[in-house]
């Protein structure tokens, strides 16, 4: 993983003149812009378009592409006119039913609501483990499961105590990863992968079986847990104490509303991840962090210097498995019930996702990225959604129903993820210097 | 899981060249020029370590005795095992068979960190530095015994804040002996191959190691750098401590080392002085890879090339493995 | 009203990229007959809003079957709820929303001598807020309760068949991971492609099934050879790391796979042949016809592929650049070249497995997907980048799956004792059963 090119691709022949590479992006862009993302992508295209031009013109006899340039130019212009548009439009009078004040209200909501507090913690584990170790851990949502399973089936089932719940909740992550970590950290990377991935599988199914079902509710999964953690809802408490009875409503705080128990769990769980933040902070600039971070660049050479590598390597896997098991807990109780099909490797992927966008090796890359990856996929939802439904929709059934509204926001992020990694796998906040993956 | 266990070795002793074990160095003249000849001051012994690749004996010695306080060079022509006898002597492979020992303690299965925590670094042939660490970074992590390497105090700051301090002082020290002090903020990728030998140097010296064995230290230097280089090894051993190096130069070999053994298919074919490894008709055959009757086996030609490629290949392996 | 033609005409230019595939097939599921009206004494507690009932009833005797698991999935893919059928064969399963479920049946819970003699699979479309169902219109036979021997013998044979599709889709993996380290996420997709390839060639141009198939490992392989030319080889110029475009793969995987449900919905799909076939008695074992083209046809390009591999140029030049690009590059063999090749030779292959996998049971958009962790399994098993490994470890991989039941691994998880495996032999044998062995730290 280091600059060192992979030996096939040091041999590919080298052409004398090549297509700039920012033309290419430019087209790419300027046509996602006019189909895709609606707009969002243009002004890149753009500005990429720009970028290739001063390139080519440069160093003609090193580049080709003027004409692929320009036509992207062009169409980043087109797109961004085309976006300017939308916005306005959308946001004053709303067009063909799609009103963009509400698809902007839904996707702040999520940038900063439970949803986006659960990936931003399985996210900091993964960067612990990958971004900044450069384990490749693709069972995040085994170490989820582990966590939210932890605390039901003790409560649930066990009738243990809540808090004695918690305990469990954060010990069978740390215990996962013991038993993860013992036959696999002595591998190459992409055994653990493997590992881990397969792991997550057999965690979801057994704990979705119908044979199981007596301990894990099969694949309704458990529920009836979160009383204690309801009732210490300051915000209810407030209520309570100040007019004497309870109160509902939703908390408007502007543009963004949010119930009292959605607001008791977002105040919980991003002092958690403040928290986490600031643990994070604090390791990986000590001499730990160091050993970490040099382990990711060469294990060898840290072996070579004294270092036992596996135990630093199984101290990195259950620190980010802890902050896994702390996502799934933190998902268990703010919907009020575990259900095994949440603890997809889909939700791996998109934790990924979430990292890779705010930044790998950075504090903040995967609280950020979790923000704006809620915000993307809940805004392109919404807005998808409103597209497809109604009297006259703007989208004709036969082009897209509401079913299918559904899956773009998949799509594009599954195109988007391709998209981050080849042109910016830096993703936002990173610095390209420093990353596992090398991008160049 | 505490990761740094307390420091079992004792390779403060080495120590930065006390004049006493300067004079405590005894003379290797009069030991016989021959293969696997004991030594009167062993630091490393070892005895019939094998490793095979796919059929063929990679390494294949029976008797090694490496000299303490002097500078021994490893030679033979390419494929003759000398870079996976330093793997298997630091424990970064695994041998077949053989028993060998490090002042006295046995390394059989030994984990390569623990080897190095003994007091006996190695650098690599393609040298590694931590590209996306800075220089500076690269010369902390090589200290050891470090409290902040310990995840329950590593949070905290105070508690190893003075060791930290004290690191940076003698990483400082080599990084100006090493002349490498201007580059104290790059990227360690950001610098050129010889630079990288020596910051890889001086990172093993951070450990302050009793032995340090160096493979290949002079591959991929610019000439204007080597006389440095080469004054650097002496400067080693100087200071009193072992030096084992790996080398195709013949120059730097005549130039600084002072017992040279010499390697070919695997087997120890000749030792002795520079003077005398030179003159030896089994070395200059061992080099030819012509027949000769006593000294060496029959030599099969193919057999050289074919363990040459099994070391390539392994070479390649462990590379590939490496960018995985 | 411009702008929304221009939203139109990008969303059609997006779609004219996909080739809409008989998208809202799955409109034509079964309307459910209105249940029959809940009698008084109904034990079960109706919710408010939607939900979906179902009765089982063994045809033969015209009586409920009780205790047997079913389970609601919502189109995309999410399981609703599930539940055991009551006294009355009925089980009642809330719906957060109308629109189509599927409803399926666990076989391993039917009571002990009862058999499915068709799907365990009906689509139903909720319409009503309250009640929404009918009897499960699927027959339920008493069959004579089997001995273990012969039971073993038809899992033996599952399980046989299953490593065989397992390992033509391993087999496109390892090729491909062999030649250029790269870690394919996407390959189940791979898979899916090539059974939806055969479903449009069969449902959407008529032709028979066979052709179909023939036409979509055509298909699939200029999806492979285009996927390299496109995306992977642009990528290895640029020097990408391995584990960089192996994230890249998370990312296609995902596209595809949602795209495939963009298309083709999250229901089930039959070809029009060789669907429901009766198992011809054999004596010792019964199969289907179609089950014995199957295995012949996985075998024959199993063998094929090895035979190519073994003897001719382009195969030696394949394992040359799978054992050391490096090496096979400095001594004058065109890498990329071989490489496209892999990629065409994988791709096909591994479309040949979704194209059995089609005609043996069904198509649906997450079969690749569901099937690639086995692929990895049988690929990882054998040994990472070996071809007989990857052979050998489908092979204990799909015969794992099918016989493990009858050592009690359950049956409804039954993957699970295959993946057991895979971790136990990472744990005593790393480098795979018949891998090189890799220094390990």
């Amino acid at each position: 993983m280091n600059a060192t090119q992979t030996p096939v691709a040091a041999t590919a022949p080298v052409t004398a003149k090549k297509t700039s590479r920012h033309a290419t992006t430019s087209i790419v862009l300027g046509v996602l812009g006019l189909t895709l993302t609606v707009g969002i992508t243009s002004p890149f295209a753009f500005l990429q378009a720009n970028k290739a031009l001063a390139e080519i013109d440069a160093a003609p006899g090193h580049y080709e592409g003027r004409m692929l340039a320009q036509v992207g130019r062009v169409l980043g212009v087109v797109g961004t006119v085309y976006l300017v548009v939308w916005l306005v439009l959308g946001f004053t009078v709303g067009i063909g039913g799609v009103d963009m004040v509400e698809v902007f209200r839904t996707a702040l909501n999520q940038a900063f609501g439970p949803n986006a507090i659960v990936y931003a913690l399985a996210a900091i584990g993964l960067n612990i483990h990958f971004g900044y170790t450069g384990l490749l851990n693709f069972g995040q949502a085994g170490f989820m499961a582990v966590g939210a399973y932890g605390l039901a089936v003790s409560v649930v089932t066990w009738g243990l105590p809540f808090w004695l719940g918690v305990v469990v909740a954060l010990l069978a992550p740390v215990l996962l990863a013991i038993l993860l970590g013992l036959p696999t950290l002595r591998l190459r990377a992409d055994y653990l992968a493997i590992a881990t991935i397969a792991t997550a599988e057999i965690l979801r199914l057994v704990f979705g079986a119908v044979e199981t079902k007596d301990v894990f509710g099969g694949s309704n999964g458990l529920n009836g847990y979160v009383g204690p953690f309801q009732d210490a809802n300051i915000f209810r408490a407030w209520d309570v104490f100040t007019t004497g009875a309870l109160a509902f409503e939703e908390v408007d705080l502007g543009i963004v509303s949010f119930s009292k128990r959605d607001l008791w769990s977002m105040l919980v769980g991003w002092i958690v991840v403040a928290l986490a933040c600031l643990v994070v902070w604090a390791l990986m600039r000590s001499p730990w962090g160091r050993v970490l971070r040099s382990i990711r660049e060469d294990e060898e050479a840290v072996r070579s210097l004294g270092k036992n590598v596996f135990a630093y390597k199984m101290q990195s896997l259950i620190l980010g498995g802890i902050f896994g098991g702390m996502a799934g807990l933190f998902l268990a109780l703010k919907q009020a019930s575990v259900v095994p099909s949440d603890y997809s490797t889909n939700m791996t992927f998109l934790a990924f996702t979430a990292l890779l966008i705010g930044g790998a090796a950075r504090v903040a890359g995967p609280v950020i990225g979790a923000m704006i990856l809620w915000f993307l996929i809940s805004g392109l939802g919404s807005f998808f959604g409103q597209a497809t439904s109604g009297a006259d929709p703007l989208l004709p059934s036969w082009v897209m129903d509401n079913t299918q509204a559904s899956l773009v926001r998949f799509i594009i992020t599954g195109l988007g993820l391709m998209l981050l990694m080849i042109f910016r796998p830096q993703g936002i906040f990173g610095d390209r210097r420093e990353i596992a993956i090398d991008g160049r | 899981m505490d990761a740094e266990r307390e420091d079992t070795t004792t390779a403060g002793t080495a120590g930065t060249g006390t004049p006493s074990a300067f004079a405590a160095r005894p003379d290797l003249s009069g030991v016989p020029a021959e293969p696997g000849v004991a030594k009167p001051d062993a630091i490393i012994v070892g005895d019939s370590i094998t490793r095979q690749f796919g059929g063929l004996k990679a390494v294949d010695v029976d008797h090694i005795e490496i000299q303490r306080g002097v500078i021994t060079a490893l030679i033979g022509p390419n494929g003759a095992g000398k870079t996976t006898l330093f793997n298997l002597l630091t424990g970064f492979d695994v041998p077949a068979t053989g028993a060998w020992s490090f002042n006295g303690s046995s390394l059989a299965r030994v984990a390569p960190y623990k080897v190095a925590r003994l007091g006996m670094v190695r650098t690599f042939q393609l040298t590694k530095v931590l590209a996306k660490l800075t220089v500076i970074e690269n010369m902390r992590l090589g200290a050891t015994g470090q409290r902040g390497e310990k995840f329950w105090l590593a949070a905290f700051p105070f508690l190893w804040r003075q060791q930290e301090h004290e690191n940076t002082e003698r990483a400082d020290d080599l990084l100006t002996r090493f002349k490498l002090d201007e580059k104290r903020e790059d990227f360690a990728g950001s610098l050129s191959g010889g630079q990288r030998k020596l910051l890889e140097m001086a990172r093993a010296l951070m450990v302050d190691p009793e032995l340090i064995m160096l493979d290949e230290p002079m591959a991929g230097v610019n000439p204007a750098l080597k006389q440095s280089l080469l004054g650097h090894v002496k400067s080693l051993r100087d200071e009193g401590r072992t030096v084992l190096f790996v080398e195709h130069d013949m120059d730097m070999v005549r130039d600084i080392s002072d017992w040279v053994i010499v390697m070919a298919q695997g087997k120890i074919v000749a030792e002795g002085t520079p003077e005398a490894v030179m003159t030896n008709p089994a070395v200059i055959d061992a080099y030819l890879g012509a027949h000769h009757d006593t000294d060496l086996t029959e030599i099969d030609e193919k057999e050289i090339e074919a363990e040459a490629m099994a070391e390539i290949q392994s070479e390649i392996e462990s590379d590939q493995k490496d960018h995985r | 009203m411009r702008l929304r033609v221009i939203t139109l005409l990008s969303v059609l230019f997006f779609l004219l990229l996909l080739q809409p595939v008989g998208a809202h097939a799955d409109s034509t599921a079964p309307s459910p007959s209105p249940s029959a009206e809940p009698s008084p004494s109904a034990p079960l507690e109706r919710p408010d809003g939607p939900y979906i009932t179902v009765r089982l009833v063994d045809a033969a005797v015209d009586e409920p079957v009780v205790g047997v698991t079913l389970s609601v999935t919502a189109e995309d893919g999410t399981e609703v709820g599930s539940a055991e059928t009551d006294a009355e064969g009925r089980i009642i399963v809330p719906i957060p929303a109308l629109g189509s479920y599927t409803v399926a049946l666990d076989e391993a819970t039917l009571p002990e001598g009862i058999e499915l003699n068709t799907n365990a699979e009906i689509v139903i479309t909720a319409r009503l807020n309250g009640a929404n169902g009918g009897l499960f219109p699927i027959g339920v036979q008493e069959v004579v309760s089997v001995p273990f021997s012969d039971r073993l013998v038809t899992s033996l044979l599952s399980g046989i068949k299953f490593g065989l599709l397992v390992a033509l889709a391993a087999l496109g993996l390892s090729l491909i991971f062999g030649t250029t380290g790269l870690t394919n996420f996407a390959h189940g997709e791979l898979i899916t492609f090539g059974a939806l390839a055969t479903y449009v060639a069969n449902r959407g141009l008529g032709l028979p099934v066979v052709l179909a198939g023939l036409l979509a490992v055509v298909v699939s392989a200029a999806f492979g050879w285009a996927q390299d030319r496109g995306l992977w080889r642009p990528l290895r110029r640029r020097g990408t790391g391995l584990i960089a475009m192996m994230i890249v793969s998370i990312g296609l995987s995902l596209l595809l796979r949602n795209l495939y449900q963009y298309t083709i919905g999250s229901s089930r799909k039959s070809l029009s042949q060789y669907v429901s076939q009766a198992r011809n008695d054999y004596g010792f074992i019964k199969l289907a016809d179609k089950e014995i083209a199957i295995m012949l046809v996985a075998l024959v390009a199993i063998i094929v592929v090895c035979v190519v591999l073994m003897k001719t140029r382009l195969g030696k030049s394949m394992r040359a650049v799978s054992d050391n690009p490096a090496l096979s590059a400095s001594s004058g063999m065109q890498v990329d070249r071989v490489i496209s090749s892999v990629w065409i030779l994988g791709t096909a292959l591994t479309g040949l497995s979704g194209v059995l996998l089609a005609v043996n049971s069904q198509i649906n958009f997450l079969m690749g997907f569901k099937l690639l962790l086995l692929v990895f399994a049988g690929v990882t098993l054998g040994g990472l980048g070996t071809i007989w490994g990857a052979l050998f470890g489908s092979m204990v991989i799909g015969i794992m799956v099918e016989v493990g039941p009858l050592f009690g691994v359950p049956s409804s998880i039954k993957e699970v004792g295959a993946l057991v495996v895979l971790i136990i032999v990472l744990l005593v044998r790393p480098q795979g059963i018949l891998g090189r062995r890799e220094r390990v730290g």
